[in-house]
């Protein structure tokens, strides 16, 4: 039946979304963890990707998080010659996570994890409507 | 008798195929809001796909036929914009068509209902 695919199409959405939201509380979470030996790599920002893709078994398709991948940029140095995590010449690798963009990202996945809800809601409306018809 | 009522139960069915249908599509294009690439799609309008019976589809006579991913009934919406990793779902629009949907449903439902209770009168058991 459509509206019930209708229905876990939408849960399937805000499960991509919440494990977005995850990934993003693990960066916020994470921006100030340097590496513990010297010179060490920071924490590395993490990424979300989708992708759309079809579940036999319901027969239509569904988004999924495709992968957690790392952003490659360049670390940032911060001249720290205290840190464990210091080099020679007393800088220390900082996570490149940028806290405006990973507010940025929250604020979109929570609008379209609503937005998906919102269906949700329209979507089992529709069904107790049709429903109500054996009344 | 044949064709006047039951055919009016008849459309109302089809509308209500049609507009499940829909939602599901609709769903999908919600859930693909950050998907790169996604381009939104939509079903063909209902007074087409009226015009030549609900679109027929290839049968499956064997358990390893697998149901086709492509609709033919659906097609891909006109791309308005694009946002930077190319994903062309406008959610504002989508959510729209989803309360649109959702009005045209109970419209359905509420003429196959009152043409129920017409059939009920006649049978003696109207409320």
């Amino acid at each position: 039946m459509d509206l019930s695919k209708a229905l876990t199409i939408s849960a399937r959405g805000m499960e991509a979304q919440t494990t977005r939201l995850r990934v993003i509380a693990e960066n916020l979470a994470n921006q100030d963890s340097t590496g513990a030996a010297p010179g060490a790599d920071a924490y590395r920002r993490k990424t979300v990707s989708f992708d759309n893709r079809v579940d036999r078994a319901l027969g239509a398709a569904t988004v999924r998080v495709r992968q957690i991948g790392r952003d490659r940029t360049d670390q940032p140095l911060r001249h720290d010659p205290s840190n464990p995590a210091a080099n020679a010449q007393g800088y220390v690798k900082m996570p490149n996570v940028n806290s405006f963009v990973e507010v940025m990202d929250m604020r979109e996945a929570q609008r379209s994890y609503s937005a998906n809800l919102s269906v949700l809601e329209v979507t089992r409306g529709m069904l107790n409507r049709a429903i109500e018809l054996l009344k | 008798m044949e064709n006047s009522q039951l055919s009016v139960l008849e459309l109302a069915d089809r509308r209500m195929r049609w507009l499940d249908r829909r939602q599901q599509v609709l769903a999908q294009n919600v859930a693909n809001a950050d998907t790169p690439g996604f381009v939104a799609r939509d079903l063909r309008p209902f007074a087409d796909v009226l015009g030549d019976g609900t679109g027929a589809s290839p049968a499956s006579s064997h358990v390893r036929h697998m149901a086709g991913t492509r609709d033919p009934n659906i097609a891909l919406a006109t791309v308005t914009a694009r946002g930077p990793n190319g994903n062309a779902v406008g959610l504002e629009d989508q959510l729209m068509q989803v309360a649109d949907t959702e009005s045209a449903q109970a419209t359905a439902v509420n003429i196959f209902r009152k043409y129920l209770a017409l059939f009920r009168l006649a049978l003696g058991r109207g409320q």
